[in-house]
């Protein structure tokens, strides 16, 4: 079953002199469970994409289904629950909130859950989450005393706090050293081999390699979509 | 009840901006309620003075006598006979309708009060005003008691070692029924009635206002109990008259002149209100003058800081977007900010400025201000998408 379809997708940033096609065209489909990764230079329309994917942006036009709810005809509300339930994300630069503690970073999806019992159930898993991402410790830290490793951890475990269907990465490497990097990408392995939907954009092979499938885009649009032969 | 944490989280980690702020809308509050307060005290007192000219129209005592010549009627009472003729005719006189406004203080020994914080003091005295009274006065100002009984016409006329008294509200912390008050001097008073709380006269001759009774004490003027030409002087300058014959005054003029070369006027309530009125509207429009400056500053400072948190913390409402909150989360964490300042902009203006402030008013103001000043800042936070939010980091 597609969990992820795109049609015909386009975006185009207007400005006054000047309109920018960052996606031109796209079609797309992803099926539950797997790892794909969107490899492209930088201003290629990667994370254009990835955003209309997340829900945090809209295409010019065309249609994105997701989990088989055509998203262009959802509310703002009906978005943002669907970022709060369906979708982890996991950025280059952490998303993080310097000043909260990494607990408060993590349960933050959880504010934002109105069913009383399941966010309790969802809370109560916080330290075994955090044990399993090797950051128990810092449970009440504040994210601004993390290493970038660290941060990356408690991104991801945000992005898990929820139990989400797609975690949605935007280059999950790009502001870490070699090693740390190599550790992150064996998280979302594990994390898609737990039967979750993993997307990582990221303009490093390195980091595609991991992945199943490698889609290519360039100038918006997708050249080349292939499972993984390396 | 999420947003509305993180409200007072926002404030509290910007305490020093958030204070400013709230100092902002209080004084708008107190500007706007004192606005409202003078407003409706102009339209009482006008609804008062009408209703006091109902029947008769009523004329105070404009004195112009000369200092040196009211010295001199002082002096060894000489003119204590001439002085009770001019009273008598005033306040004993079957053609007119008078009572007296004539006010002083008595003054106690601070060591015999407890707490007092709302008299008047000094290091070592007590000073509570009182004001003598008669039937008239009663039946004009519409007083009532709420224990004991009012002053009868023995206590008007008969001299007695120890004064009836009726005493307001706010004394009956330290007086009751029965009690007897030594204030210095060897004369004794005593309580037998206590007046309704809020009850009040107009005096539009000298204070030009509406004149509390609660922390006052009211003598019967009795003229047995006048003992110098000082004492019938002051009585006689704080005359009211109640009449529809203006030759009477003439007549109380002249005689006054020719006995002691008194000289002075009567002048009509209702003509001396309108300049009341004109001066209340003066004052009026510098308060509103006044509360538009503010309201300026407000409207500016509250936008600008407004902005500047936005500015401040465009990263943070994107990483709140990206969970799961939607824009009117964050349009209501922001509002949320601003009804925890008005919510203690009202309490404190409550508190500090019970007596003129009207919550009404200024939940009213409140709302219009939450309207007014957050417009601007919530319009550019729905204007902004998650991902020029999350572009948005100030590192």
């Amino acid at each position: 079953m597609n969990q992820i379809e795109i049609r015909n997708l386009n975006k185009v940033f207007k400005t006054k002199q000047h309109a920018l096609h960052a996606l031109n065209d796209v079609s797309l489909t992803i099926e539950k469970g797997e790892m794909v990764a969107i490899m492209g230079t930088s201003g290629s329309g990667k994370t254009t994409l990835l955003h209309i994917l997340g829900c945090i942006d809209h295409p010019s036009d065309g249609s994105y289904r997701l989990n088989e709810m055509a998203i262009e005809q959802q509310s703002p509300k009906a978005l943002a629950h669907i970022r709060n339930r369906d979708l982890g994300f996991v950025m280059q630069d952490f998303a993080l909130i310097d000043h909260y503690s990494v607990q408060k970073n993590v349960l933050l999806p959880l504010k934002y859950m109105k069913e009383t019992k399941l966010r309790k159930e969802r809370a109560a898993r916080l330290p075994a989450l955090l044990e399993k991402l090797h950051i128990g410790q810092k449970q009440h830290e504040k994210v601004m005393n993390l290493s970038g490793g660290q941060k990356q951890r408690v991104a991801i475990a945000r992005a898990l706090i929820n139990e989400p269907d797609i975690i949605l990465a935007d280059e999950p490497t790009g502001a870490l050293d070699q090693k740390t990097s190599y550790e992150i990408i064996q998280l979302m392995r594990s994390i898609n081999q737990e039967g979750k939907t993993v997307i990582i954009v990221t303009h490093d092979p390195s980091i595609a390699a991991h992945c199943q499938r490698i889609v290519r885009i360039e100038d918006g649009k997708i050249i080349e979509d292939g499972a993984n032969v390396v | 009840m999420n947003q509305f944490r993180y409200s007072l989280e926002d404030l509290w980690r910007h305490k020093g901006n958030s204070f400013v702020l709230l100092l902002e809308t209080v004084m708008l509050l107190i500007i706007v309620n004192l606005i409202a307060w003078s407003l409706n005290d102009m339209n009482k007192m006008n609804h008062e003075i009408q209703r006091l000219n109902e029947t008769k129209e009523i004329y105070g005592l404009v004195n112009f006598t000369g200092s040196m010549q009211q010295n001199l009627l002082f002096q060894d009472d000489t003119y204590i006979t001439e002085l009770s003729q001019i009273y008598d005719s005033i306040y004993a006189n079957d053609e007119v309708e008078s009572f007296s406004l004539y006010s002083s203080t008595f003054n106690f020994e601070k060591s015999s009060f407890g707490n007092s914080e709302f008299l008047y003091t000094s290091e070592a005295n007590v000073f509570i005003p009182f004001l003598y009274t008669n039937d008239l006065f009663f039946e004009y100002f519409n007083l009532e008691l709420t224990e004991g009984r009012n002053f009868t016409v023995e206590d008007y006329q008969k001299k007695s070692p120890v004064i009836p008294v009726l005493i307001g509200s706010d004394l009956t912390f330290k007086y009751k029924l029965g009690d007897i008050l030594s204030p210095l001097g060897s004369q004794q008073y005593q309580v037998v009635g206590i007046l309704k709380k809020n009850s009040s006269y107009i005096d539009i001759m000298a204070t030009r206002d509406f004149k509390n009774l609660d922390q006052m004490i009211l003598l019967p003027l009795n003229k047995n109990e006048l003992l110098s030409a000082a004492d019938y002087d002051s009585v006689i300058m704080r005359a009211y008259i109640a009449t529809d014959d203006k030759s009477v005054l003439s007549n109380i003029v002249n005689q006054a002149n020719e006995l002691v070369n008194y000289s002075f006027a009567f002048k009509s309530m209702l003509y001396q209100s309108k300049f009341v009125a004109q001066d209340k509207e003066k004052s009026l429009q510098i308060q509103i003058l006044l509360s538009s400056l503010i309201l300026i500053f407000t409207f500016v400072t509250v936008t600008v800081s407004y902005l500047q948190f936005i500015e401040k913390h465009i990263y943070e409402f994107g990483v709140h977007l990206l969970s799961g909150a939607t824009h009117k989360d964050l349009a209501l964490r922001l509002g949320g900010q601003f009804l925890i300042l008005l919510v203690l902009s009202n309490l404190i203006t409550n508190s500090l400025f019970g007596g003129f402030s009207n919550l009404y008013i200024s939940v009213i103001v409140s709302m219009l201000l939450a309207i007014i000043f957050l417009t601007i800042p919530v319009l550019r936070l729905n204007r902004m998408t998650t991902t020029s939010m999350l572009k948005g980091r100030i590192r």
